[in-house]
């Protein structure tokens, strides 16, 4: 709402300077956009809550400096039609339109503007027309009621009822609109002229030649107004104005200063009594009044005369336990309502702050673990990054069922993620084209399957640089493999083991799924993409389930002091006989066996075609005491002759 | 010869000792069997007897400074492993840490700051119902704060949260008063992606409800919070607003953290910048609950908003963005 500071003060007298009333309109609840000068006018632009439509005119926001001040609003309008019998008016159904003037002037000439009328409007954001129209909208920014005015000659009488299914109209912006039964309109005896409350018909609306005028004052139903412009996808000054509720009290007198300005303005010599469906308007709101409850909710201690004197200059009427609530401020329908008009005018800077403080309950939350393992994460080198929630259809073959958005927001990506793999390797795709020549990321968040998980997700793809010390080295399957065990030794998850996983968004024979007591917690795997040119590896696990006993404490099991026995086997292991298998005998079959290392993996020279070569270091330890050599040996001699039934043999 | 110019001269040649085998002559030089100490014990014998014992006394303890001396040089030197000079000037096997994205990071500090006042952490769904999204927060259908909202529909009816607010509705549905929760998450709108707009954002939504919660604690709460996460001299201004589900309503201004209130382009020029949207939950809320003995206070922040303020971050965009550039500025 934009609103000029000398049309204010046509209003109501203050002694603000244009810098300190913005920060009155502020302190009301008047977001302050901008301000603007042009020559000598200073125009505020502010954002009014939808709950405030009164604000949407100079008089409203002229009654509010006139609360904060205590000076009376110093203009009325002085010139008030009668009614009586005039146009004839139908009212369909008085839920849809409550109330409904009309009057007829004639003998008014189509012109240009007077310069001081198309000057407001133009500083106010409304294009000059003519005369006519620029007067409807004048009175629409003054008193923040709409007006219409229709050309006499094609209102034979105004029916007001909702429109037949399949009816047309043809706009004033030139658009033939299909209507149907949600939408209300203002009829003749032939058709719709008008969207009620939207816009006119470009056939009944004021032309050059105009010479008679019938002038609209009304007040409709706001949830039928919203309705109707929704579905017809239109939005004006006038219905902006309806659908938030607009002022019933002020309908007969905006419709007297309509004709009152046709008459100085635009040459308007007689003029109809005016009609009016509902003279009776004025019914009685009321809200109770509660001053120990406004108290106690806002944390004040004023006074009961105070809360009636603060009341009072807002506009509501004091009546003993209750207050009357004036027709501009029908957003006030409950006691807590009045305790912020309380609030607002008394000064919400004014109220005493206070922190109060309470034990909370003890619990180990999502946070709290998710916010740690982060820290894992990052101490392993790896980049923490957002991506957006969107994919594309399809991305996920995994998943059954997809949520698919009803407006998405690009074509490409219209589904909720039932996996991070995707933003994340959009964001590889970013860094890697950058100039970066790896990546190492890792995202925590959610993703729809269809039912919400939070996951966390590592995606590393590219290669490493060479290194005075090290050699350049593509990243591979074991570099996703390493980072799965770290997180999952981090995790303190205990008996997690890797199976052989069938997840599609991997390459077949190129991926795991971990399961920890049977069940799958996550996977990992060589992406199957076209988004980046090199292999991205990727590895994504339930965050509930990997970190269950993340923060549980830690419980010591002893230190044992006795050495480790150490012995590597080189190995010949024919084609087909996996190293999970060679590990397992050794474990079986060693008896005490605490740990077995992989020190190489060789093929080539001197290995059986077909064959490889891996080197096992052993290390056995006994809890209770020193092992013997001889133990060993016998156990090792054990272990070659159970591994020689799977034909693997000790490398000469 | 002197005892004192003995000393004298080890001092000295101890110094040019580079290798052990210079320290075994020079340890022969001087407590060899014809050593210089021994030579020293003879000549005690020709010393008259009243001389004997100071004289006796000085050498064992030149004997003794003598000993340390070559012990410690020996040290020095090492023990025997060969070392070569190396360029220290090359860089190191780097061993260092990721990063934490920014966001992330804000998350924390907020939820800390609240935490330590007593508030629980919780979290809602992203996806949720036209219901929990806005009827049950006293946003019916036709309602015009809805156009405020520009939402991401499902095809199966439901929506992507516009706002965390939902999480209120769900925590006090399964959880009488005394409450007092915070619940950060992901949130939507169908925004265009400029410097300001994401249609992925952040929020964290707070929610204490408990008998007599007045919009003092509110008040006070929040500039506490300010103070905390901006700095302690930053000063909160409240100013009316509205929410259809909290009465009264208002949003924070804080002094502004750039030019500290002085006006800049930040603030622009007015010395306070907008951080939040608070109020007293709306009564029919509590009522719907069963909760019409309680009151409570309400807020919503965005966390973008904050991370660009106290960060100096200028277009949301980097962080959706996660250029490694940007993000490896946050540890």
């Amino acid at each position: 709402m934009r609103v000029i500071y000398s049309w204010l003060r046509e209003w109501v007298d203050f002694d603000f300077s244009p810098e300190r009333l913005a920060q009155v309109f502020e302190s009301l609840g008047m977001g302050v956009e901008a301000i603007e000068k042009d020559g000598d006018e200073v125009i505020y632009d502010l954002e009014i809550t939808p709950n405030r439509p009164d604000l949407l005119g100079v008089i409203g926001i002229a009654r509010e400096i006139s609360a904060y001040t205590g000076n009376p609003l110093k203009r009325t309008i002085d010139f008030e039609l009668q009614t009586g019998e005039g146009i004839e008016v139908e009212i369909e159904n008085p839920d849809d339109c409550p109330r409904y003037t009309a009057s007829v002037v004639s003998g008014v000439s189509v012109r240009p503007s007077p310069d001081w009328l198309s000057r407001r409007l133009e500083l106010s954001g409304i294009r000059s027309l003519n005369n006519i129209i620029d007067v409807s909208n004048y009175v629409l920014l003054e008193m923040g009621q709409p007006i219409h005015i229709f050309d006499r000659e094609s209102v034979d009488r105004i029916v007001v009822r909702r429109a037949r299914d399949g009816e047309k109209i043809l706009t004033l912006d030139s658009v033939e609109r299909e209507l149907d039964h949600d939408i209300l309109v203002i009829a003749s005896s032939r058709e719709p002229i008008a969207i009620a409350g939207v816009m006119g018909g470009e056939l009944s609306g004021v032309r050059d030649t105009t010479k008679d005028v019938v002038v609209e004052s009304a007040f409709f139903n706001p949830g039928v107004i919203r309705k109707g412009r929704k579905k017809l996808n239109i939005n004006t000054e006038s219905s902006y104005r309806f659908e938030r509720k607009a002022d019933i009290g002020i309908v007969h007198i905006a419709q007297s200063y309509t004709v009152k300005l046709l008459k100085e303005v635009c040459g308007g010599k007689d003029v109809s009594p005016m009609v009016d469906t509902n003279p009776d308007y004025r019914k009685g709101v009321y809200v109770s009044l509660d001053v120990d409850r406004i108290n106690r909710l806002l944390g004040t201690d004023y006074s009961k005369q105070d809360i009636e004197e603060t009341l009072e200059r807002l506009g509501f009427e004091i009546q003993t336990d209750k207050v009357f609530v004036p027709t501009f401020r029908r957003d006030i329908e409950l006691p807590e309502e009045l305790s912020e008009e309380v609030a607002r005018l008394k000064g919400y800077n004014t109220i005493r702050r206070r922190v109060r403080t309470v034990v909370n309950e003890v619990a180990v939350d999502e946070n709290l673990t998710l916010r740690k393992f982060r820290y894992v994460l990052e101490g392993m080198g790896l980049n923490e990054v957002k991506s957006l929630s969107f994919m594309p259809s399809g991305f996920d073959p995994s998943v059954k069922e997809e949520l698919a958005l009803a407006n998405p927001m690009w074509p490409d990506r219209t589904v909720m993620r039932t996996t991070l793999a995707y933003g994340m390797l959009k964001i590889a795709e970013h860094n890697l084209h950058r100039g970066r020549p790896y990546v190492r990321i890792f995202e925590v968040g959610r993703v729809f399957r269809p039912e919400e998980k939070t996951m966390l997700g590592v995606l590393v793809a590219g290669v490493f640089p060479r290194r005075w010390f090290a050699h350049e080295r593509e990243m591979d399957f074991y570099d996703i493999k390493g980072i799965a065990e770290g997180m999952l030794v981090e995790s303190g998850l205990e008996g997690y083991r890797f199976v052989e996983g069938e997840r599609q968004i991997y390459e077949k024979g190129f991926s795991l799924d971990i399961l920890v007591d049977g069940e799958r917690i996550g996977d990992l795997g060589l992406l199957k993409q076209d988004i980046i040119e090199m292999d991205a590896f990727f590895t994504e696990v339930e965050s509930e389930k990997l970190l269950k006993n993340f923060l549980k404490k830690s419980e010591f099991k002893g230190v044992n002091r006795f050495p480790f026995v150490k012995r590597d086997l080189s190995l010949i292991i024919p084609q087909g006989v996996e190293n999970s298998t060679v590990i397992g005998i050794i474990r079986e079959v060693g008896g005490f066996v605490e740990k077995v290392d992989v020190l190489d993996v060789y093929t080539g020279k001197g290995i059986p075609e077909g064959c490889r070569s891996i080197t096992y270091r052993i290390h056995f330890r006994y809890p209770e005491r020193t092992l013997r050599a001889e133990e060993v040996e016998e156990k090792i001699e054990r272990i070659l002759d159970k591994l020689k039934e799977i034909d693997v043999v000790l490398r000469q | 010869m002197e005892i004192s110019e003995v000393r004298r001269d080890f001092e000295r040649e101890v110094l040019e000792v580079k290798s052990l085998e210079q320290l075994e002559s020079l340890r022969i030089k001087y407590l060899g069997k014809k050593g210089i100490i021994n030579e020293l014990f003879k000549k005690l014998k020709e010393l008259p007897p009243e001389e004997k014992p100071n004289f006796g006394k000085e050498v064992n303890s030149l004997r003794d400074f003598i000993k340390t001396l070559l012990e410690e040089k020996k040290k020095e030197i090492g023990t025997g492993r060969k070392r070569e000079r190396i360029d220290l000037t090359l860089p190191g096997r780097f061993y260092s840490g990721g990063s934490i994205h920014p966001l992330s990071l804000i998350e924390d500090e907020i939820v800390d700051i609240f935490v330590g006042m007593g508030f629980s952490v919780v979290y809602g769904n992203e996806v949720e119902t036209d219901y929990y999204n806005f009827t049950a927060l006293n946003t019916p259908e036709d309602h015009p704060a809805r156009d405020l909202h520009d939402t991401f529909y499902l095809k199966d009816g439901r929506l992507l949260r516009t706002h965390t607010s939902p999480v209120q509705i769900r925590v006090m549905e399964k959880k009488k008063p005394p409450l007092r929760i915070i619940a950060p998450g992901r949130v939507y709108r169908v925004d265009a992606f400029d410097p300001s707009h994401s249609p992925v954002f952040h929020q964290i939504e707070g929610l204490y409800v408990d008998r007599d919660v007045t919009l003092g604690d509110l008040f006070g709460t929040l500039e506490e919070f300010a103070k905390r996460v901006f700095s302690p001299d930053t000063e909160a201004m409240f100013i009316p607003s509205f929410f259809p589900f909290t009465e009264p309503s208002a949003e924070m201004k804080i002094s502004c953290p750039f030019c500290g209130g002085e006006g800049c382009g930040v603030c622009q020029y007015t010395g306070w910048v907008e951080i939040l949207g608070c109020g007293m939950v709306h009564r029919k809320i509590l009522e719907n609950l069963g909760y019409g003995d309680y009151t409570g206070f309400a807020f919503g922040m965005g966390v973008e908003r904050i991370a660009m303020l106290k960060m100096g971050i200028n277009d949301i965009r980097l962080f959706y963005e996660n250029d490694l550039e940007f993000l490896e500025q946050f540890k």
